[in-house]
C-alpha cells in the first residue's frame, strides 16, 4: 500500500451536530500522515485548547492501536479508505511522528496566530516581550483606560457623549455605561474603518429663517375641514416649536406624507398641503438623520479615545488579547510574502485542516485566506475544513458563519460533503430535531423572518442516527401562569427546577444538562436546585469559589488586611473559628483590627498568598466538610498561581477569586449552563426551560454592514427603531433588515445546538399561552409549539406533547464509558463517567497520605549552608546602611586592583613586579590611565610605609624564608557544623618546624593570615578600633579555617588586618 | 596535543565518579591539595555540591583540603586570556544598543520594525536593544556575527531577509563602535579577539567535569590550551563514538537512546497539581528507604515549583528549591515599585497601595504616627472620591488627622525623589536613601529568612544602582525618578535570592542540574515535549533552520543534550521516576516527551497507547491534602446567631423599618451591631452619595430666600451655584471627571426641578420646613404601653396657603423613581414605612391635622421631575402603623432570626456573613439597581 497516492481532494465538510467533526479531522490527518506527508507541513486548528489536545491524542492513539491490534487496523483501514493498510506501515509512520512530536502543528487558531505574531512582533509593531493577558487583567486595564480617558476629557465632551448614549436622560452611572459600551463595541471599532462610521449621509436642513417661513406657510395652508386634521396640525406646530422631530414625523399628516399615503382621515392630501408640509418634513428628516449620524460618530470618537488610552496602557504592560493579535496579523497579511512566514515558522504549510469553521471571524479568515489560496492553487497541497453553519452561535464574538457558506467562492475547486448521521442521539431526539427544522418555512412563528427561515430550510437536511438502539423520550410541557407581580420567566424556571429534581430522582447516574439563555437564569436555577431540592447542581465551567462558606471566610479575612475598618468582615472573622486562632474575637476592637490588618499584610508579603492561605486552611480544616476543604485547597492553588502578580492590595486577589470560575469536582449531577457553554457537550437528558424570548433578541447597539461575509465593513450605524427606519437610505434599511434576520438565524442556531445536545431525552418547558394570545409568538418556544404540537394556545401546567418512552431510563443501564467505534466520543464528553470519577477522587482526596523518610545520614549531608568570612563582617545583626552604601565606583575598582597587585608580591625585597606589569593588570579593570597612574603611586607609597613593608617580609613571621610556606589568594573550605566555611585568604604564611624544601616531614607550627584593607581610613586609633571590631568575626573565621586545615591549635594562628592607607597593621 | 578524555562510565552518579577520580589523582600523601587545579562544571549547583563532596571526602580521609578553583564553564574563558580592555556591563551594553538603534536612519530601522519607539521612550529602546543584544550574544558565543546570517541566508531557498539583516549588521557595527569609543569591550568581543589572536594561555591544569555542551568560542579557547585540559566523560568507553575530542556530544550520534527505559519508570498524569501529587505518591512509595536529602526532584518547568513545595509542605516533608524566590517578590522591590507608581501621577490608587505596603506601615509606626489611617483613607475616599492625592486633604481635621500625618510623612520620605529628570546615575543616592530610611532603622538578622530576603534584595538593587552610576557620560540618559526606579527594578527583578540552606531537605532542581546530581532517588517531573527537550518552533530572528546552518544551538542539539542526560540518569543505578503531565499551568495541552516514547517501533506503539490513555484517566482536581483532613461530615461554618443581649432599643429611624421587614437578621447586623462594609473601589458617586449631594443642595435652597421665588431662572441659578459650591467643598477643585459629569446630570434634573418649583410657588405653595430633624422624644409611637421614639429627617414640608393642605415630601434621586405605593408595598404587604411614619414625626413638629405624603421625584428622565403623591387611605395608614408596631414588638423581643431567603438586594455587605454565595450568585434579576440612596 505504500507509494505515492493520488492527492486528497480539497474539501469542505458540513457536518451536523453529533456527526463527528473532530473524527473527520483526525481521519484526514492520519490519511495525510500515512500517505507520507511530513507532519510539519500539516497545520490543524480548532477552537478550544482542549479540542486541540484531543485531536492529537486521537491521531496518535488510533495509529498506535492499529499497529498493535489487527481488528483496529482493519477498522482504521476502513475508516480511512486505505484497504491495504498494514501494520508495518503504521509502526513506521508512528515512529516518524513520534520523532517529530515537536513539529506537530495542532492547536487553536488563536495559539497558531500568536505564534506567528511572536515571530513577527517587530514587523507587526507589537511591544517587545508581549504576552496574552487574562480576562481579569484586561478588564482592569479597560476600566483604567476609561478612567484615564475621562480625566483627559473636558466635562462638556463627556456630557455630550453621555447625553448621546443615554438618549438625553440624566442617568447617574457613568463608568459602567461607558464600560458596557466599550465591551459591546470595541471589537466593531477595531474591525471597521473610520469612514464606515461616517457613512450615513446627512441632508440639508433649513436655516432658522427658512424654517420660520416654512412653518408660517404650514400654519396658513388650507386644510380639509376635519376636526381631527385641524387639531393634528396644532400638534404638529407644537412639536416643531419644541423641536420634537421624531414625534413630528411619527404621527399625523407628516407620517402619511413620509410613507407616501395620499389620504388622511379619508380626505385627500392636496398638493398644496403636501407642498406646505414637505419642507418641514424634510427638515425633520434631516434633523433626525443628523442626530443618528452624530451619535454614531460620537461613539466612534469615544472609542477612538478609549483605544488610544487602552493601547498606551497595554503597551506599557506589554499585554495583548488574541483579538488584537489576529487583527494585526490581518492588517499585515497582505503585505507579507508567505514564504517569509514559512521561514520564520520553520515549516512550509502544505496541508490545512480547519475545524469548527463556522466560528471563524472575518479577521481570522483574513489571515488564513492567503495560505488557503496558495494551498488550493498548488498541486500537492490539500485543504480541508469542517463546520456547521447551523451551530454558528459565536456571532457575538465575531464569528461569521457565512464564511463557511461562501468558502466555495473564496477558494476554487473545493469538493463538498455533508454529514447528517448522528452518532449521539436517540431516534426520538433526532425525530424532534427533524420535525422542528424540516419545515421551518411553514412555521407560523417564523412569519416575520421569512429570509431566515428560508436560509435555514436550505441548509437543513433531515438527520438520521446511527444509534438506533437508544431509547429516548421527548416531552413538551407548560409552566404555571405567573401571578400578579411575578415574572413569567421566573415562574417557568422555578417550575423547571422542580421537574429537574424529579428527573434526577428518576434517573440516577444520568447526566442532566440544563440549557438556558442568560447567565441570570443559570444562577437562579442553581440556587433553586441547591437550596430547595438539595441537588448538587453546578454551572458548566464551575462557580467562583465563594460558593463555599469556608472560602468566603478566608476572603473576609483578606478583606480585613486591606480594610481594617470593614466591620462586617471583622464580625465575620471574629465569630468564626479563625477568630480565636488569630486572637481576634471582638469585632468592635479597633486597635486589634488594625494590628491584625498589619500582620496579615506582612504575612502576605513575606510568605505569599499560597502558604498563608494554606496555614489558615489547616486551622479551618476541623470545621470543614469535604466540599469546604476541597474548595479551600482550590483556593490555595489559585493563590499560588496568583503570587507572581501579587500587589499590595488584597482586594485584587479577592477580585480574582470572585470572578474566576473553578469546577467543583464534588458536584456534577446536574449541570446548568448557557447554550453557548454547552457547545461540544452531550447529556443523557437535556432540559430546556428558557425558550420564551424573542427570536430577534436584543437589538444590537451598533449595526454593521458589509458587502459580503468576508468583505470589509462599509457602514456602521447606531440602532434605529423600526418607526424611523423609512427615513434612512435604502442600503441602511437593508442593513438593519439583514441584522434582524441574522439575529433570527442565530436564535435558530442556538435552538438547534440546544436540541442536539441530548442523547436520550429532551424536556422542553415553555410558558403557557397568554390569555390574549392571538397568534403564536415569534419565540423559540412558539416555534417548537408550532412544529411539534400544532400551535394552538396552551393551558398552564399541561403536557402538550410527548414522544417515545417516558420510562426509558429504567430499561437502559447507564453507560459506563462511551466507547467509541466511530465518531461518537470524538466530539463530546459525556458527564456520567466524569461524575463517577469525581466521586472516586473525593474518596481518594480525604485519605491522607503518609510519607515516611529515613533518618538523615550524619556524615554525608547535602545542602550545607555556605558561609564566607566576609559575610560575617559586622556580626549577624546587620545595619542596612553599612551594606548598601554606594561606594564610589572608583573606590571599588581601586580596591580590586590593589588586591590584585598585592597578590603579585612575594617577599617584598626579592619578588616585586615592575610598574609595567602592574599597569597591565590594572587595565583589565579600568580604561582610565590617569587612575592607573594615581593608584600606582598610592601603591608604591603604601609599600613604603614601614608597617606594611615589614609585614611582607619573612621576618614578620619570625622564621627564615626557607621554613615559610606562602600563598596569596589561597582557597579554603572546611566544614563547621551544618555549614561549609569557604573563601580565599589574601595572604597566608605557614611556618614549619624545619626547612620545607625537600623535607616531607616538616610540620607546621604556626600560621599567619593577612587581610588587606585598601579603602582610605584615617589613622585615628578609635576609628581603627571600631573597624577592627567590625572585621573581627571575619578574621576569626579565617583563623579557624587555617587551624583546621593545617591541624594547628587555635592560638598558633594569628590573623592580621593590614590597613594599607594609613599603613597600620593590627591583630584581630 | 589533544585534550585528554577520561571515560569514567555512567553506572554510578557522575559526581561520585568525579570525586573518586580527584581523590585518586590528587589525594596522595597526607594532603588533599587541589589548589592548583581549575575545575569547570556546567552549573552553579554542581559547583556547590562538588565542593561539598570534596570537603566530605577530605573529612572522611582526615586530610586537609585545599579546594580547587571550581567554576562554572561560562566563567572559564576569562581565565584563559587577559582582556585588553575593561568589560562593558549589562546596562552599558543595553544603552549602547539603544543608542545604535536610536541613531539608525529611519529607513534602516524600518527593516527591523514598523513601529519605532518614540524618541524619548528610553524603556522601549532598551527593550529593543535587549532583543538585539541577545541575538548578538548568542551568535558571538558561536564566534559569529550578524554578517554570518546574511552569508548563510544566501544559500537558503526561503530566505528573504537580506535587507533586514543588512540593516542589523549596520546597527551591530554602530554598537561595537560605540563601545570602542568608550574603550570598552563586551565579553564576547574580548573572547573573540583573544581566540583570533591565539592569546589563550594557562599555567595550570583544567579539568572539565560533564561539560558536554560547549559553544564554539569556548571550544576554540580550550583547544588553544589543550595540553592543560582533561575532560571527564561520564559514559563508558564503548560509547566514545558519541563524544568528540573535547568530550562534548556529537549531535548526530544521539538519535536513539543508548539505555532502555522501563515502562514502570514512567507515569503520565493530568494537571500540574496531579504531577505534584504523583511526586508525593512516589516519595511515599519509597517507604522510608531514603532520607530527605537523598531525594532529588527534577523540575524542568519551574512553574510547578510552588505546587510542589505546597504538596511537600502538606505532607510535612522539608523541601527546598535552591534557586529560591525572585527579588521581585521581596519587600524592597515591591516598595520601590509602589513608589515609582505613586510618583508617576500621585493617583489615589497608587497612594492607597503604597501605604498598605507593610514596610511602609512599619516605617510610619516608627515615625510615631499612630491612628487608624487606613480606615481614614477608606472613608476619605468614599466621601471625596479623589483621583489624585495632592494638595491639602479635603474635609475635617479631626476626621483625617492620622491620614494627614501619613501624607506629610510620605511626602517627606519621597521628597528627594520628587524632582524632574536627572542623570540616571544621580538617582542612586536618593533611592538607596529611601531604602535605608525604610529598612535601616532596625538591625537585620541574617538568620531570619525575611530579613535575609530584605538584605539580599537591597544588595541586588544596590548593585544595579552602582552599575547605573558607572555608565559613561556619553551614554548616560536623563530620566525621572520613576523611570530610574523601573530601570533598576527591571534588572534586579530577574535575579533570585537563594533559598536558605536546608540540610536534610528534598531538593528541587532544574533539568540542567540533574545530570550531575548524585541523590540515590530521583523523581523528574515535566517530562513533556517542548520542555524536555525544549524546542524552538518559530523565532523572530533565528529560526531553527538558520540555527542549524550557522551551527548554533538548535533543536537537534537540545535533543542530543537531553537524550544524553536521560541516558545518564537511567544508567546511573539510581531509583529514577519520570512524570509527565497532560496540561500546563496555563491549561495548554501537553504531550509526553518523545524521549519517553522513542524506542523500538513496537514499544513505541505500546507506550503511545498506554501513556496517552493514562493521562486521560487521571481526571483533574486530584488533590492530595496530606495532613489536611476535613473535620466533619457537615460543614461547620454557620451563620452566627444574633447575640443574646442587645441594648434595649429606645428609638428607631423611620427608614430602619424597611430593613427589618426585608430581613430581621441583616437588620440586626446593620442597625443593632452597626456593621458596615468599607472599601475604596467606587469609580463615581453611588446612589447614596448622589442622593445626599442633591439633598444638600435642595436643603440650602429650601432654607434660603429663593425658596419663595416664582422665577424658575432665579431658582435655577441658585441651585447651580449651590451645587457648584457643594461639589467644590466635597470633591475639591478638580473632582473626578465622572463626578463632574454626574454633577452636570444632577444639574439637568435640578433645572427641571426649578421650573416645577416656580410653578408650585406660583400656585400658592410655600415651603414650611426643610431638612427638619425631629428628636425621638417628640415623636413617639406607643406599642404595648411603651413608647418607641422615632427619628428621622424630613426633607421638606409644603403648605398650601389658600387651602391649608400640607404635604410631607421626600426627595428621590434614583434613576427611575417609582411612586410611593410601589416602593412601600409589595403584594399589599408593607415593605417600607418611611412615608407613613413621617406622620408621627410631623406631630413632633407641632403640626396637627392631616398631612399628605409624597415624593419629589428627580429621575434621569427629567420630563418626570415632579411630585408623586401617595394616596393611602387612613385605614391603609393604620395598617402601616400596625406593621410598625409589629416590627417594634419583634425587635423588643429580640427576634432577629432567621435571615430572609433569598437575600434581599440592598445588604450586599453581609453576603459573606450570611453565606449568600453558597447557592450560587443569588437570584440576580430580583435585584433592583439603586436603592442605595435611602441607606443614608
Ligand atoms: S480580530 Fe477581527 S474581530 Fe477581533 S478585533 Fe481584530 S478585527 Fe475585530
Amino acid at each position: 500500500m505504500n507509494g505515492p497516492r493520488p492527492k486528497l481532494p480539497d474539501v469542505v465538510i458540513r457536518a451536523s451536530a453529533g456527526t463527528g467533526k473532530t473524527f473527520q479531522l483526525s481521519n484526514r490527518f492520519l490519511t495525510l500522515a500515512l500517505d507520507g506527508a511530513p507532519v510539519d507541513t500539516i497545520l490543524a486548528t480548532t477552537f478550544t485548547r482542549k479540542a486541540a489536545g484531543e485531536i492529537l491524542d486521537r491521531v496518535l492513539t488510533r495509529l498506535a492501536e492499529a499497529a498493535l491490534d489487527a481488528k483496529k487496523l482493519a477498522a482504521l483501514a476502513d475508516q480511512l479508505n486505505r484497504p491495504g493498510l498494514d501494520r508495518a506501515h503504521c509502526l513506521d509512520v508512528l515512529q516518524t511522528m513520534v520523532r517529530q512530536l515537536h513539529r506537530l502543528r495542532v492547536g487553536t487558531l488563536d495559539s497558531v496566530f500568536a505564534q506567528m505574531a511572536r515571530s513577527f512582533s517587530l514587523e507587526l509593531g507589537l511591544p517587545p516581550g508581549w504576552q496574552i493577558c487574562d480576562e481579569t487583567t484586561d478588564l482592569r486595564l479597560r476600566v483604567e483606560a476609561i478612567r484615564e480617558m475621562l480625566e483627559a476629557e473636558s466635562t462638556d465632551d463627556t456630557l455630550r457623549l453621555m447625553h448621546l448614549l443615554s438618549k438625553g436622560e440624566a442617568a447617574r452611572g457613568i463608568s459602567r455605561q461607558i464600560l458596557d459600551l466599550v465591551q459591546d463595541l470595541y471589537r466593531i471599532y477595531l474591525e471597521s474603518p473610520a469612514e464606515a462610521w461616517h457613512a450615513l449621509p446627512r441632508r440639508k436642513s433649513l436655516d432658522p429663517a427658512e424654517l420660520a417661513a416654512a412653518v408660517a406657510a404650514l400654519a396658513e395652508v388650507a386644510l380639509p375641514s376635519h376636526k381631527s386634521i385641524l387639531t393634528s396640525r396644532e400638534k404638529d406646530l407644537a412639536r416643531i416649536e419644541a423641536q420634537q422631530w421624531e414625534a413630528f414625523l411619527s404621527g399625523g399628516l407628516p407620517k402619511q406624507i413620509v410613507s407616501g399615503e395620499t389620504t388622511y382621515y379619508k380626505k385627500e392630501i392636496t398638493p398644496d398641503v403636501r407642498a406646505a408640509y414637505l419642507p418641514v418634513v424634510e427638515h425633520a428628516t434631516a434633523q433626525i438623520l443628523a442626530a443618528i449620524a452624530n451619535q454614531t460618530e460620537a461613539t466612534h470618537a469615544m472609542l477612538a479615545r478609549f483605544d488610544a488610552s487602552y493601547n498606551r496602557l497595554r503597551t506599557m504592560q506589554r499585554t495583548l488579547r488574541f483579538d488584537d493579535v489576529t487583527c494585526r496579523l490581518g492588517e499585515a497579511a497582505d503585505a507579507r510574502p508567505l514564504d517569509q512566514v514559512a521561514y520564520r515558522l520553520d515549516a512550509r504549510l502544505e496541508h490545512l485542516l480547519l475545524d469548527e469553521f463556522q466560528d471563524t471571524s472575518p479577521a481570522q479568515w483574513h489571515v488564513l485566506r492567503p495560505f488557503a489560496r496558495q494551498i488550493v492553487g498548488r498541486a500537492d497541497d490539500t485543504f480541508f475544513c469542517v463546520g456547521d453553519v447551523k451551530q454558528a452561535i459565536y456571532g457575538w464574538r465575531g464569528g461569521v458563519a457565512e464564511i463557511l457558506e461562501a468558502i466555495g467562492g473564496e477558494l476554487s475547486g473545493l469538493a463538498s460533503e455533508e454529514l447528517d448521521k448522528s452518532y449521539r442521539s436517540s431516534p426520538v431526539v433526532i425525530d424532534v430535531v427533524n420535525r422542528v427544522f424540516e419545515r421551518l418555512a411553514d412555521n407560523d412563528a417564523m412569519q416575520n423572518y421569512e429570509p431566515a427561515a428560508r436560509a435555514w430550510a436550505e441548509r437543513f437536511r433531515p438527520h438520521s442516527t446511527a444509534r438506533t438502539e437508544l431509547a429516548g423520550y421527548g416531552h413538551l410541557e407548560t409552566a404555571p401562569m405567573a401571578g400578579e407581580g411575578e415574572k413569567q420567566t421566573n415562574v417557568t424556571l422555578d417550575h423547571a427546577a422542580a421537574r429537574i429534581a424529579e428527573l434526577h430522582a428518576a434517573a440516577p447516574g444520568r447526566s442532566i444538562g440544563v440549557l438556558v439563555r442568560r447567565n441570570a437564569s443559570v444562577a437562579r436555577l442553581i440556587y433553586r436546585l441547591r437550596k430547595t431540592y438539595h441537588i448538587a447542581a453546578s454551572e458548566e465551567g464551575g462557580n467562583p469559589l465563594g460558593d463555599s462558606p469556608a472560602v468566603e471566610l478566608v476572603l473576609s479575612l483578606l478583606r480585613l488586611a486591606d480594610h481594617p475598618g470593614d466591620t462586617a468582615s471583622r464580625f465575620h472573622v471574629a465569630q468564626s473559628p479563625l477568630g480565636a486562632a488569630l486572637d481576634f474575637t471582638r469585632f468592635d476592637d479597633d486597635a486589634a483590627a488594625r494590628r491584625l490588618s498589619a500582620e496579615l499584610r506582612r504575612r502576605l508579603l513575606d510568605e505569599g498568598y499560597g502558604p498563608t492561605i494554606y496555614d489558615w486552611t489547616r486551622r479551618l480544616a476541623p470545621s470543614c466538610d469535604a466540599r469546604d476543604l476541597s474548595r479551600l485547597v482550590q483556593l490555595i492553588e489559585m493563590a499560588y498561581g496568583y503570587q507572581p502578580r501579587a500587589t499590595e492590595r488584597a482586594d485584587d486577589f479577592i477580585d480574582l477569586v470572585s470572578r474566576q470560575r473553578v469546577e467543583d469536582p464534588t458536584s456534577a449531577d446536574v449541570r446548568v449552563m448557557t447554550v453557548h457553554q454547552a457547545k461540544g457537550l452531550q447529556f443523557d437528558i437535556v432540559v430546556l426551560p428558557e425558550l420564551d424570548y424573542k427570536l430577534m433578541g436584543q437589538p444590537s447597539r451598533m449595526v454593521v454592514g458589509r458587502a459580503g461575509p468576508t468583505a470589509p465593513v462599509e457602514r456602521v450605524c447606531r440602532y434605529v427603531g423600526e418607526n424611523l427606519r423609512p427615513l434612512l437610505p435604502r442600503e441602511f434599511q437593508a442593513m438593519f433588515e439583514k441584522d434582524r434576520q441574522q439575529s433570527a438565524e442565530e436564535a435558530l442556531c442556538l435552538l438547534y445546538v440546544a436540541l442536539t445536545r441530548a442523547v436520550h431525552a429532551l424536556h422542553v418547558i415553555v410558558a403557557p399561552s397568554k390569555e390574549n394570545e392571538k397568534k403564536i409568538p415569534a419565540t423559540p418556544a412558539g416555534l417548537l409549539r408550532a412544529a411539534l404540537v400544532g400551535g394552538g394556545p396552551l393551558e398552564p401546567k399541561t403536557t402538550a406533547g410527548q414522544w417515545g418512552d417516558a420510562d426509558w431510563a429504567s430499561k437502559h443501564a447507564p453507560p459506563v464509558e462511551a466507547k467509541a467505534t466511530g465518531a461518537k466520543a470524538a466530539d463530546a464528553k459525556t458527564y456520567a463517567a466524569k461524575t463517577c470519577a469525581a466521586k472516586k477522587e473525593e474518596a481518594v482526596a480525604v485519605e491522607p497520605l503518609r510519607v515516611k523518610l529515613a533518618d538523615a545520614p550524619k556524615q554525608s549531608r547535602r545542602g550545607l549552608d555556605r558561609r564566607s568570612p566576609s559575610q560575617l563582617e559586622g556580626g549577624s545583626r546587620v545595619a542596612l546602611a553599612s551594606r548598601i552604601g554606594l561606594e564610589s565606583t572608583d573606590a571599588l575598582v581601586r580596591g580590586t586592583v590593589m588586591h590584585a597587585w598585592f597578590e603579585q608580591i612575594g617577599w617584598i625585597n626579592s619578588e616585586m613586579p615592575d610598574d609595567e606589569q602592574l599597569a597591565r593588570i590594572a587595565r583589565r579593570h579600568t580604561s582610565d590611565e590617569g587612575a592607573v597612574a594615581r593608584w600606582l603611586t598610592d601603591f608604591r607609597a603604601a609599600l613604603a610605609r614601614p608597617a606594611v613593608r615589614a609585614v611582607l617580609t619573612p621576618a614578620a613571621h619570625g622564621a627564615p624564608e626557607t621554613r615559610l610556606w606562602r600563598r596569596s589568594e589561597h582557597p579554603f573550605a572546611v566544614r563547621e557544623g551544618d555549614a561549609i566555611l569557604n573563601g580565599t585568604i589574601d595572604r597566608l604564611v605557614v611556618c614549619y618546624d624545619r626547612d620545607i624544601v625537600g623535607d616531607g616531614d616538616a610540620k607546621p607550627i604556626s600560621a599567619d593570615v593577612l587581610d588587606f584593607k585598601t579603602d582610605r581610613v584615617a589613622d585615628d586609633p578609635a576609628g581603627l578600633d571600631a573597624r577592627v571590631e567590625f572585621y573581627r568575626p571575619q578574621m576569626q573565621a579565617y583563623a579557624r579555617a587555617v587551624a583546621k586545615m593545617f591541624g594547628l591549635p587555635g592560638d598558633c594562628v594569628t590573623a592580621r588586618l593590614v590597613f594599607v592607607e594609613p599603613g597600620v597593621v593590627r591583630e584581630a | 596535543m589533544p585534550v585528554d578524555r577520561v571515560f569514567l562510565g555512567w553506572n554510578r552518579p557522575a559526581l561520585s565518579l568525579a570525586v573518586e577520580y580527584l581523590a585518586e589523582r590528587f589525594g596522595d600523601g597526607g594532603s588533599f591539595d587541589l589548589s592548583g587545579l581549575i575545575v569547570a562544571v556546567p552549573g552553579g549547583r554542581v559547583q556547590r555540591r562538588l565542593l561539598e563532596r570534596l570537603v566530605e571526602a577530605a573529612e572522611a580521609s582526615g586530610r586537609p583540603l585545599c579546594p580547587p578553583r571550581i567554576i562554572t564553564v561560562g566563567r572559564l574563558p576569562e581565565l584563559l586570556y587577559t582582556s585588553k580592555r575593561p568589560f562593558a556591563d549589562d546596562l552599558t551594553q543595553q544603552l549602547a544598543w539603544a543608542d545604535a538603534l536610536r541613531r539608525a536612519p529611519a529607513e534602516r530601522l524600518a527593516h527591523l520594525t514598523t513601529q519605532a519607539p518614540e524618541a524619548d521612550d528610553l524603556a522601549a529602546w532598551l527593550s529593543l536593544g535587549e532583543m538585539l543584544g541577545r541575538v548578538h550574544r548568542e551568535l558571538a558565543a558561536e564566534a559569529q556575527d550578524f554578517r554570518a546570517v546574511v552569508d548563510c541566508g544566501q544559500a537558503m531557498k526561503d530566505f528573504r531577509e537580506q535587507d533586514r539583516w543588512a540593516a542589523l549588521c549596520s546597527i551591530q557595527q554602530d554598537y561595537l563602535a560605540t563601545l570602542d569609543g568608550l574603550a570598552l569591550w563586551d565579553v564576547q568581543s574580548a573572547r573573540l579577539f583573544a581566540v583570533r589572536e591565539g592569546e589563550c594561555e594557562i599555567d595550570r591544569p583544567i579539568l572539565l567535569v560533564g561539560t558536554v555542551d560547549l559553544n564554539r568560542l569556548q571550544r576554540e579557547m580550550l583547544e588553544q590550551v589543550a595540553d592543560h585540559v582533561t575532560a571527564l566523560v561520564f559514559a563508558p568507553e564503548s560509547e566514545a563514538e558519541r563524544f568528540d575530542d573535547l568530550g562534548c556530544l556529537r549531535v548526530d550520534a544521539w538519535h536513539d537512546l543508548p539505555v532502555a527505559l522501563d515502562d514502570r519508570q514512567i507515569e503520565v498524569v493530568d494537571s500540574p497539581a496531579d504531577q505534584a501529587a504523583a511526586v508525593l505518591r512516589t516519595v511515599a512509595a519509597f517507604d522510608g528507604r531514603y532520607a530527605g536529602d537523598q531525594i532529588t526532584v527534577g523540575v524542568p518547568d519551574e512553574r510547578i515549583v510552588p505546587e510542589l513545595l505546597q504538596q511537600f509542605r502538606q505532607c510535612d516533608v522539608a523541601a527546598r528549591h535552591g534557586v529560591g524566590d525572585s527579588v521581585a517578590r521581596t519587600g524592597p522591590y515591591r516598595l520601590l515599585a509602589a513608589v515609582a507608581e505613586y510618583l508617576g501621577g500621585r493617583r489615589y490608587g497608587s497612594f492607597a497601595a503604597l501605604i498598605r505596603h507593610p514596610d511602609v506601615g512599619q516605617w510610619l509606626a516608627d515615625q510615631g504616627i499612630d491612628g487608624d489611617w487606613l480606615t481614614e483613607l477608606d472613608r476619605y475616599y468614599s466621601e471625596h472620591l479623589p483621583y489624585r492625592i495632592e494638595g491639602e486633604l479635603l474635609g475635617g481635621e479631626k476626621q483625617y488627622a492620622a491620614l494627614r500625618a501619613v501624607r506629610r510623612a510620605i511626602d517627606g520620605l519621597l521628597r528627594p525623589l520628587d524632582k524632574s529628570a536627572a542623570r540616571l546615575g544621580d538617582w542612586g543616592e536618593p533611592i538607596v536613601g529611601l531604602l535605608t530610611a525604610v529598612y535601616g532603622s532596625r538591625p537585620l538578622r541574617t538568620e531570619e529568612p525575611a530579613d535575609r530576603a530584605v538584605l539580599a534584595a537591597c544588595e541586588a538593587i544596590r548593585d544595579v544602582l552602582v552599575e547605573h552610576r558607572r555608565v559613561s557620560d556619553s551614554l548616560m540618559p536623563s530620566v525621572t525618578a520613576g523611570e530610574a526606579i523601573r530601570l533598576a527594578l527591571r534588572a534586579a527583578g530577574g535575579q533570585t535570592i537563594a533559598a536558605p540552606a536546608a540540610p536534610g531537605a528534598v531538593e528541587l532542581l532544574g533539568w540542567l542540574e540533574l545530570p550531575l546530581d548524585d541523590a540515590p532517588a530521583l523523581i523528574v517531573t515535566g517530562m513533556n515535549e517542548g520542555i524536555v527537550p525544549a524546542s524552538l518552533g518559530a523565532d523572530l530572528f533565528l529560526p531553527n533552520q538558520m540555527r542549524r546552518a550557522l551551527g548554533i544551538e538548535d533543536n537537534d542539539r537540545r535533543y542530543a543534550r537531553d537524550a544524553y542526560a536521560l541516558a545518564m540518569l537511567v544508567a546511573s543505578g539510581r531509583e529514577v521516576k519520570l512524570i509527565a503531565g497532560r496540561r500546563s499551568p496555563d491549561g495548554d495541552p501537553l504531550l509526553p516527551s518523545r524521549l519517553l516514547l522513542l524506542a523500538d517501533p513496537e514499544t513505541t506503539a505500546r507506550r503511545v497507547g498506554r501513556l496517552f490513555r493514562e493521562g486521560e484517566s487521571t481526571a483533574s482536581g486530584a488533590i492530595l491534602p496530606g495532613r489536611l483532613v476535613p473535620g466533619r461530615d457537615e460543614s461547620g461554618f454557620t451563620v452566627p446567631r444574633p447575640g443574646a443581649s442587645v441594648d434595649p432599643v429606645a428609638s428607631m429611624r423611620v427608614t430602619e423599618f424597611r430593613d427589618y421587614l426585608a430581613c430581621p437578621y441583616r437588620y440586626y447586623l446593620r442597625h443593632r451591631l452597626g456593621l458596615e462594609g468599607l472599601e475604596d473601589r467606587a469609580q463615581e458617586l453611588d446612589g447614596g452619595a448622589f442622593g445626599s449631594l442633591a439633598h444638600d443642595v435642595l436643603a440650602q435652597f429650601g432654607r434660603g430666600p429663593v425658596a419663595l421665588s416664582t422665577d424658575a431662572d432665579e431658582i435655577g441659578v441658585f441651585l447651580d451655584a449651590a451645587l457648584a459650591r457643594r461639589i467644590k467643598q466635597c470633591h475639591g477643585t478638580k473632582p473626578l471627571s465622572a463626578i463632574r459629569v454626574q454633577a452636570e446630570q444632577l444639574r439637568a434634573r435640578l433645572r427641571r426641578f426649578a421650573q416645577w418649583q416656580a410653578r408650585r410657588t406660583a400656585d400658592g405653595w410655600r415651603i414650611e420646613f426643610v431638612e427638619q430633624a425631629i428628636s425621638p422624644e417628640k415623636a413617639l409611637l406607643e406599642v404595648d404601653g411603651l413608647p418607641m421614639g422615632l427619628r428621622g429627617r424630613i426633607d421638606r414640608i409644603d403648605v398650601h396657603e389658600p387651602t391649608g393642605r400640607r404635604i410631607v415630601f421626600d426627595y428621590k434621586t434614583s434613576d427611575r423613581v417609582d411612586p410611593p405605593d410601589k416602593t412601600h408595598r409589595k403584594k399589599s404587604e408593607w415593605v417600607d414605612l418611611q412615608l407613613p411614619l413621617y406622620r408621627h414625626l410631623v406631630a413632633g413638629l407641632g403640626i396637627e391635622g392631616p398631612v399628605e405624603l409624597a415624593y419629589i421625584a428627580l429621575p434621569k428622565d427629567v420630563a418626570q421631575v415632579g411630585e408623586l403623591i401617595a394616596g393611602w387611605t387612613p385605614s391603609e395608614l393604620d395598617d402601616a402603623d400596625e406593621t410598625a408596631r409589629r416590627v417594634i414588638r419583634a425587635i423588643r423581643a429580640g427576634v432577629f432570626w432567621p435571615p430572609t431567603d433569598p437575600p434581599p438586594a440592598f445588604f450586599d455587605e453581609f453576603a459573606a456573613i450570611c453565606q449568600d454565595g453558597q447557592f450560587g450568585t443569588a437570584l440576580a434579576d430580583e435585584q433592583s439597581d439603586d436603592n442605595g440612596e435611602d441607606a443614608a
